[in-house]
């Protein structure tokens, strides 16, 4: 009886130590690996291929007819918005757009036609007949643009509305602009 | 010729396991059924050890198996008792055990086509013999005790795969048998005819014991456990003592649901005879330890894939776990009172075990007798765990008790227990099942004797009636033969020799998986950033801290530092830790948006992600970048002080947008291949397919095939 006790006890005791062996929650600890080669992501503060009018920095990206300010993730543009971008040397890349037509504009207006230019050459044209949140995308041949350098996209509605008390001219509300893979 | 090959790999391993079963049991017990179980269990463990030490050659099995049966057959031992002591009506049961064998016979001999004995059991067993051993689990099926699918591998060695589906049949037959055989013992044996009937013939039974699973295995090894202890408190006979710890450890290193049978055998030995404990114990260690041990060597929890919260390892998330356990509980159900009509009649829980078991609590009745009293104690056994996986066949182990309890219950009135064992038959047989059961239910359908002697080709077969077949010809005819090809979907791994990573299988292939998302779905894209302010100061540690609950995950892509607008370099003195799951630490600090750390649970307060410069650093800032798809987690960042002491530094971080990473389908692609995956196979169906398709020049893949709803592609 003893001797099967002493067993019993050692076959406890090994299935305890085996058990606790794995049942540790002290965390493991490693020290930083390689270093990989990073991807290409524009620096906060810095012009870059992607325009969010979140960022604090959106101005680096207007050239022209972008209203100066909004509230915050978004901004009306005018007649002949322009903005500008720099573009690393990619292979393949696409123009995207994140913008918004209200409905009470657009029955003013009626159908607007968005027509889209990089470095003056023309790219696309996109017919805009129902309201509400939008996105556009379209590859971008390669030769239109210039690779590490500043490339122009004007994106120029047709028609604007007008204010009919101050005459004012809106396009469309533009959330995020830029080239993409 | 392969016909032959397939009988000849069945046989072998049922004749070397009765072999060293009358070898282990002498005079003790004559029954071949318990001889060809308990002789099965010591098979399963040199089979294991084989494995364990890169041995698992055919030519090994052959001249073990040789001898074996040499020194069985020369010390006189014989190959036990089957049949005899049959009651009236013969003729009846004659034709009713033989239709059914039949049918069984041409299914167990046709080309495997079974769900799970296609995608892992025999793919696993596959993989064995061609590496000729184990190696390190990549998927959570190779982590379960695999005590079955060592016989398999013996039988497949020599005769494929139906030949490890001809010997899980052979249990079928096993069982069968010692249902009668304990119950004609007994002085039942009408009962125990019928309920040999009424078990032989359930279609899940039926379907499970001719295909490569092991839920008729397991029941077959449960009854010989229960038969076995029985005969041991008639006789007192030391010898059978061993084979009752082989048994039950057999049943552990069968299925984990069955380790109630470690306690019964013990429990049961320890009431009669207190002194027959240690050879029972000692010997059902024998053949259970080795599948802990194994466990815990290669992936650091003896009871992987479960119980990750206890024993925390890399291998599997507890997340999963949760996940898994939860789906298995329940199935597609609404409620558990679904269950009786479902694994009895209609069959949408894998399959249905026959309208006879709504009869079960008639078997109350036999708990007037001992036998009855026995039986349901055994049922209750091989039962308990049921509701951890609702399935109807992880009922198959406790049905046997069941059917007999009922049939001896049945007893009282003549004929009767006979009577509803033919009605059972006539109801089970396939043409009958498809009048009532879910078209769906897993069940025989036919008689497919042209493919099981193998006069019409597999091929046809195959391609007609298992799923993704063609999938698999595929990856053979476009992949080298040490590729390793990853899927979000499952495959039969049994008729592929490559290496298929399925995404769910393991936290390595999830996570593999993750990083394959992280290009191809918005919200896995490390768009987010996460800015902690602080006053600039000296540090000797910092770690970002979640502080919410719930039901959602977090990541965590990079973890940068900095001073002022400067990053400061990472150095090989820091050291990174993250709670929970450590391991994939570092993948938030190697300078890559296309890797990330993962939580691996749901949200609790104090979890962290955190690096000790182990040194004194000045730091202003820290930003995690991140995807945006962990909305309910909160965080703040603490600081490790000169004291040793954490303090917050910033209580909430500014959370802001970056435009998605140029290159990062590529970047993924690279991390993928760095992680050992040299091909994706990508289904129709799959999120994201159509950007993979069309995009194969940003990722860096070259599609080389296509089958009827994938498409493979190589990373360049």
């Amino acid at each position: 009886m003893t001797r099967a006790r002493n067993l019993g006890i050692a076959a406890g005791a090994l299935c305890a130590a085996w058990l606790s062996a794995g049942c540790s929650r002290e965390a493991e600890s490693f020290t930083p690996p390689v270093q990989k080669a990073a991807l290409l992501v524009p620096k906060a503060g810095e012009l870059g291929y992607f325009l969010t009018m979140a960022d604090p920095h959106a101005d680096a990206y207007i050239v022209q007819d972008v209203a100066p300010s909004g509230p915050g993730t978004w901004r009306w543009v005018y007649d002949h918005p322009v903005l500008q971008f720099l573009v690393p040397a990619v292979p393949r890349l696409k123009f995207v757009m994140d913008f918004s037509l209200p409905e009470r504009t657009l029955r003013e207006t009626g159908p607007v036609t968005l027509t889209f230019s990089i470095n003056g050459r023309l790219l696309d044209r996109l017919r805009c007949e129902q309201g509400g949140e939008l996105h556009y995308a379209h590859d971008v041949p390669p030769d239109m643009l210039r690779a590490n350098a500043i490339n122009r996209v004007a994106v120029d509605p047709n028609p604007v509305w007008v204010s009919k008390a101050d005459g004012g001219r809106l396009g469309f509300i533009l959330s995020r602009a830029g080239f993409t893979e | 010729m392969q016909a032959l090959a397939i009988f000849f790999g069945a046989l072998f391993t049922c004749a070397v396991s009765l072999a060293i079963g009358g070898l282990l049991l002498r005079d003790a017990c004559r029954d071949a059924g318990v001889r060809f179980v308990a002789g099965a269990a010591v098979l399963s463990l040199l089979v294991f050890l084989l494995c364990a030490a890169g041995l698992a050659y055919p030519v090994i099995f052959a001249v073990a198996g040789l001898a074996a049966v040499a020194i069985a057959l020369r010390r006189g031992g014989g190959w036990g008792t089957f049949g005899g002591g049959i009651p009236a009506p013969r003729w009846l049961w004659g034709i009713a055990f033989g239709a059914f064998a039949v049918l069984y016979l041409s299914n167990a001999m046709a080309p495997e086509i079974s769900p799970d004995g296609s995608a892992y059991h025999l793919g696993l067993v596959g993989r064995y013999l061609r590496e000729h051993g184990f190696s390190r689990p990549e998927s959570l099926y190779a982590a379960l005790p695999g005590g079955v699918e060592m016989l398999f591998l013996w039988a497949y060695a020599f005769g494929r795969h139906s030949a490890a589906a001809l010997t899980h049949f052979a249990f079928l037959l096993a069982l069968a048998w010692q249902i009668f055989a304990y119950a004609r013992g007994r002085g039942f044996a009408v009962a125990g005819m019928a309920a040999a009937l009424i078990v032989f013939a359930s279609p899940v039974i039926g379907i499970d014991g001719t295909s490569a699973y092991n839920d008729v295995a397991l029941s077959a090894i449960g009854f010989t456990l229960f038969h076995l202890l029985q005969i041991w408190d008639e006789s007192r006979d030391p010898r059978l003592l061993w084979a009752i710890g082989l048994t039950a450890g057999f049943a552990f290193a069968a299925k984990y649901t069955a380790w109630p049978a470690l306690v019964y055998a013990v429990g049961f030995v320890l009431v009669k005879q207190r002194k027959a404990v240690i050879p029972v114990a000692g010997s059902a260690a024998l053949l259970a330890g080795p599948w802990l041990l194994k466990n815990w060597i290669y992936v650091h929890n003896p009871l992987a894939p479960f119980y990750n919260q206890l024993i925390s390892n890399s291998f599997v998330t507890v997340d999963f776990e949760e996940t898994y356990r939860r789906l298995m509980a329940l199935y597609h159900l609404k409620s558990r009172w679904e269950i009786p009509m479902q694994v009895t009649v209609h069959g949408t829980l894998s399959g249905l075990l026959g309208p006879f078991f709504l009869l079960a609590p008639l078997g109350l009745l036999a708990l007037r007798k001992r036998e009855g009293r026995q039986l349901w104690l055994a049922a209750l056994v091989f039962g308990v765990n049921y509701f951890s996986n609702i399935a109807a066949r992880f009922l198959i182990p406790p049905a046997p008790f069941v059917a007999l309890a009922v049939t001896i219950g049945l007893s009282a009135v003549p004929h009767l227990a006979v009577a509803v064992a033919m009605i059972t038959a006539v109801l089970s047989w396939p043409a009958m099942v498809s009048r009532y059961a879910d078209p769906a239910a897993w069940r025989l359908a036919r008689i497919p004797w042209h493919e099981a002697l193998r006069l019409w080709p597999e091929e046809r077969y195959l391609d007609r009636y298992l799923t993704y077949y063609d999938v698999d010809r595929m990856i053979e005819a476009k992949t080298e033969p040490d590729a390793t090809v990853f899927s979000f979907v499952p495959v039969p791994e049994a008729y592929t020799s490559r290496r298929v990573r399925v995404e769910y299988q393991s936290a390595a292939n999830q996570i593999a998986g993750k990083i394959l998302w992280t290009a191809l779905a918005p919200e896995f894209v490390p768009t987010w950033r996460l800015r902690f302010r602080f006053p600039e100061q000296a540090v000797r540690g910092l770690r970002v801290v979640q502080t919410a609950s719930g039901g959602d995950f977090w990541s965590a892509g990079e973890f940068r530092v900095y001073r002022g607008d400067l990053e400061i370099p990472r150095t090989p003195v820091w050291r990174l830790t993250a709670r929970p799951y450590p391991w994939g630490v570092q993948d938030a600090f190697d300078n890559s948006l296309a890797t990330f750390w993962i939580c691996g649970e749901k949200l609790k307060p104090g979890q962290f992600v955190q690096v000790d410069f182990h040194e004194e650093a000045v730091a202003d800032s820290v930003e995690l970048e991140a995807a945006p798809n962990q909305w309910a987690g909160r965080w703040k960042l603490e600081g490790l002080d000169a004291g040793g002491k954490w303090r917050v530094l910033s209580p909430a971080p500014v959370a802001s947008d970056a435009p998605r990473p140029l290159g990062l389908r590529r970047a993924v692609t690279q991390e993928l291949k760095r992680r050992g995956i040299d091909y994706l196979l990508v289904f129709d169906t799959d999120n994201g397919a159509d950007d993979l398709r069309l995009n194969t020049d940003l990722w860096g893949l070259r599609a080389v095939g296509s089958a009827k709803q994938a498409r493979l592609y190589r990373l360049e």
